[in-house]
């Protein structure tokens, strides 16, 4: 399941068009999804020095997907992409369990962000196939997401190299989203 | 025999929770759940020396950490790789899919085959890589950079087995994420400075029989000058081999050839050239826009004195005595060969990487 197919299950929604933000630490996996949700080649991909966009587009309806550099740096740009967002994915290395202290900080600022408020929030618990990964049920407490209560949210375990998980992921969205009729 | 998935949902007013997955996920599976991940993790060690022969890793993670003076060899294929809090130590890692991320580690030796490289908070290290794609490096300083020239016995399987071809090496291509004005977080080293100069030689018995050597005529990943050798005025030359079975041992042998003659390798690259850009690199040549429909091109840049030519007597060479019909394209013109090599890179960033 891609870009594609997501757009055409949201195309009976009165939207026209749906903007989805890719976030997380630099060497979480997010290129690897946004090529994987464009059903494109993953075996020659570089660290994202600045942003990365998808667009897909049908009869009246587009599909944006901003996949957006994570190093330490040049997190302070991520605000310049926040209006207008109607998904926020928050990509994790499950196996990077030095930082996970990290990315939990990182999200936790974003969920506090005015405009990404009652953002639905997709965290993709990545790299899943990797020796060191951590369950996404462990991921889930250590996140706290359980205390989030402003806005809908899901997580689901991943591996964008398998391409196991994405899936799953992306039919959450495409639910929420057309629950969340404007 | 029961039902063996069921799914649960926990309503709650903002998330729905399944329980259970519709499927088994590949890393739910017993003989996954049965691999121990302790034994892919060096941590705190001190004053050793480790040996991982192939195919003890067989493409798992491997992660390195807080270890002191010691001496690590992975002589095998890897999944991506961290290596953590590591003073004075000297470490080699086979062929990594994936990403290898050195992090707040100081004084050590890194020599690898990867398709991305990462620092971050490093000082005072030496980096010898095969790299797919672009290094970068984050709030590092004094880290330098050199083409890794290495062979043993089961390396070209273990670069397959990542997914890494010895053709596209961008060693040297680094992006400084906190590049300092009027100066350089990081440097590159020459042609002289193998690998064994600062990686200790590997000299258990276990390994002997790998061969494994540092020389320049034998290295799997031909050495390249990259960046050494961009603002230098020397004629170029590019030369392509189409997909072909001989291609490859062609492209060695011409770089030997070339080298007696003091034409250096520059860069390599090798990717699938679409329709268009073959149309605009060969100028509408109908011969070359149809080979490259036959698979990935194996594209080598040169440069010397009198470079041009020297390459194509080579080249013909080997053709005539070795490679018999084997399709190639060569540089006619020095002036040729910059607008070629310019459109050859383009077309490569813009196919690969896009």
């Amino acid at each position: 399941m891609g870009l594609l197919d997501i757009l055409r299950k949201l195309r009976s929604t009165p939207q026209d068009e749906l903007r989805i933000l890719l976030l997380g630490l630099d060497n979480a996996g997010k290129t690897t999804l946004l090529k994987v949700l464009a059903s494109e080649d993953i075996s020659h991909i570089t660290p994202t020095q600045g942003f990365n966009i998808k667009s897909v587009q049908s009869t009246g309806f587009k599909l944006n997907v901003w996949d957006i550099g994570g190093q330490r740096k040049i997190r302070p740009y991520w605000r310049n992409y926040f209006d207008n967002t109607d998904v926020l994915i928050y990509v994790i290395d499950s196996s990077d369990r030095k930082r996970f202290d990290e990315t939990n900080q990182e999200l936790s600022e974003l969920l506090e962000e005015e405009k990404l408020h009652g953002v639905p929030l997709l965290v993709f618990a990545n790299k899943q196939d990797l020796l060191n990964a951590a369950k996404a049920s462990d991921i889930t407490d250590g996140l706290s997401l359980h205390q989030i209560r402003d806005r809908p949210w899901q997580i689901q375990g991943c591996s964008a190299y398998t391409k196991e998980g994405v899936k799953e992921g992306l039919e959450w969205i495409s639910k929420t989203v057309t629950k969340n009729k404007k | 025999m029961g039902c063996l998935f069921s799914y649960f949902f926990r309503p709650s007013a903002n998330a729905d929770i399944v329980e259970t997955p519709r499927q088994v996920f590949s890393w739910e599976r017993e003989d996954r759940q049965a691999i121990r991940k302790e034994d892919f993790i060096l941590d705190k060690l001190k004053d050793q020396t480790i040996y991982r022969l192939p195919g003890s890793i067989n493409g798992q993670q491997f992660i390195v950490q807080n270890c002191d003076n010691c001496i690590v060899y992975v002589f095998d294929h890897t999944g991506q790789i961290q290596i953590d809090d590591c003073t004075n130590c000297r470490i080699f890692i086979g062929p990594v899919r994936g990403s290898i991320f050195i992090r707040d580690s100081t004084n050590c030796v890194l020599a690898t085959i990867c398709q991305q490289f990462r620092t971050r908070d490093c000082r005072d290290l030496h980096v010898y890589l095969t790299c797919a794609s672009q290094p970068i490096i984050e709030s590092s300083h004094n880290i330098k950079f050199g083409c890794l020239t290495l062979n043993y016995q089961h390396l070209s399987e273990q670069y397959t087995a990542a997914g890494i071809s010895p053709w596209n090496n961008t060693w040297g291509n680094i992006h400084d994420f906190t590049s300092i004005p009027d100066s350089k977080n990081y440097t590159l080293l020459d042609q002289n400075e193998n690998v064994f100069k600062h990686l200790p030689i590997p000299t258990d018995p276990s390994c002997s029989h790998l061969n494994i050597n540092d020389s320049i005529e034998t290295s799997f990943t031909p050495f390249t000058y990259g960046e050494l050798y961009r603002h230098r005025a020397e004629e170029r030359c590019l030369v392509i081999l189409f997909q072909d079975s001989n291609a490859e041992p062609c492209a060695r042998e011409l770089i030997a050839l070339n080298k007696q003659a003091d034409i250096v390798l520059v860069q390599t690259k090798s990717y699938a050239i679409n329709e268009m850009s073959a149309e605009r690199l060969f100028s509408g040549n109908k011969t070359y826009t149809t080979l490259v429909n036959k698979g990935p091109v194996l594209g080598l840049e040169f440069a010397g004195v009198n470079c041009i030519q020297t390459c194509q007597q080579a080249l013909k060479t080997l053709i005539s005595t070795k490679f018999m019909n084997l399709p190639h394209f060569i540089s006619q013109s020095s002036s040729d060969a910059h607008d070629q090599l310019d459109k050859f890179y383009n077309f490569a960033s813009m196919q690969m990487f896009a």
